[in-house]
């Protein structure tokens, strides 16, 4: 083997080891800071709401695997004692400190990220939320955007399903059910 | 029998002063940290080591305290005008994502070691990252 085959073979190879390199980051779409808004307002409206901009979500596109991270004390209110209330007697965030979903788009196949415009999706899998578990399947928007992977969901939780306790004395205040929704672009990542 | 009216009135005045107390404390904002004493002092990327090696330990010991970190300003990133956030050190390919109480004017750059107080809101388990709420540039610019 000459020179020459030598170099065309170690070029062909660098070449494959990119591609492949580059195939396998395309394969997985991951973001930090999407976001998370639910309202919560009972009969006697006191604005229940909030906000988390640091939601982890990653998309598997190999096979549709969602799953996503929204930490419980990101939740950022208008009133500092809701706040407190929220964490320290419904949440529990120091025990209980992410509401997590891990599951997948129904359907999926990856040639849904070479579409243009927003396409109807479904989660399907399980929301953990006060270290409670249970299945879900919920509409959803995927849309590809400049290389972002868009992905948002809304959907409403029954608090009482999660083992959430509403104490009597704000149980008007505070809705049986939190109306929630959820967003994020995610980038190609190499992880 | 004179002191019955202003029984009355000093119960009414008590019970105004309550009500105006109970009324601002409820419809109190979220108090910032920037002037806060931070409950640990610690290297970002020894931050993301203790997480990652062992969170079942870090986890109640950082999740829910003010937190001053100090590490390499690895990545910064903007949504609009209103949220700001500068990626903190790094401990295998993870950083700590720490999101601004406010916006600034001018953002760390790239590189610039940088000091960081927020409230911890724990280990991300799907990026091996941990993550900051509510944070200030602690002596920046």
């Amino acid at each position: 083997m000459n020179h020459s085959t030598i170099s065309t073979f170690a070029c062909a190879f660098l070449l494959l080891g990119i591609t492949t390199t580059e195939a396998l980051a395309q394969n997985k779409y991951m973001t930090r800071t999407g976001s998370a808004h639910f309202v919560a307002d009972g009969i006697i409206k006191d604005d229940v709401q909030a906000r988390s901009n640091t939601v982890t979500a990653v998309l598997d596109a190999s096979n549709g695997q969602v799953q996503a991270r929204i930490p419980v004390n990101s939740f950022v209110f208008r009133k500092a004692l809701m706040q407190e209330h929220f964490n320290e007697n419904y949440l529990e965030s120091h025990r209980f400190p992410n509401a997590n979903f891990k599951g997948s788009i129904q359907g999926w196949n990856d040639q849904m990220l070479q579409k243009s415009g927003p396409q109807k999706i479904r989660f399907v899998g399980t929301l953990e939320i006060h270290g409670v578990t249970r299945d879900i399947n919920e509409a959803g928007l995927l849309e590809v955007n400049n290389g972002l992977v868009h992905l948002e969901t809304e959907f409403k939780v029954i608090v009482a399903e999660y083992g959430i306790k509403v104490p009597a004395l704000v149980r008007d205040k505070v809705a049986k059910e939190a109306e929630v929704h959820v967003q994020g672009n995610l980038k190609a990542s190499a992880q | 029998m004179k002191t019955r009216p202003l029984l009355i009135l000093v119960a009414a005045v008590l019970l105004a002063m309550a009500t105006t107390y109970a009324y601002f404390r409820w419809n109190q904002a979220p108090e910032s940290l920037a002037q806060k004493d931070p409950d640990f002092q610690i290297k970002a990327n020894t931050l993301l080591e203790e997480f990652q090696s062992n969170n079942a330990k870090a986890q109640p010991l950082y999740l829910n305290r003010i937190l001053e970190i100090e590490g390499r300003c690895e990545s910064i990133e903007n949504q609009g005008d209103s949220l700001f956030f500068v990626y903190i050190g790094s401990h295998n390919g993870a950083s700590v994502l720490c999101q601004l109480e406010k916006g600034l004017d001018p953002l760390p750059p790239v590189g610039q070691n940088v000091r960081c107080k927020g409230l911890c809101t724990g280990y991300d388990d799907l990026t091996g990252g941990a993550s900051m709420d509510r944070c200030v540039l602690v002596n920046f610019p």
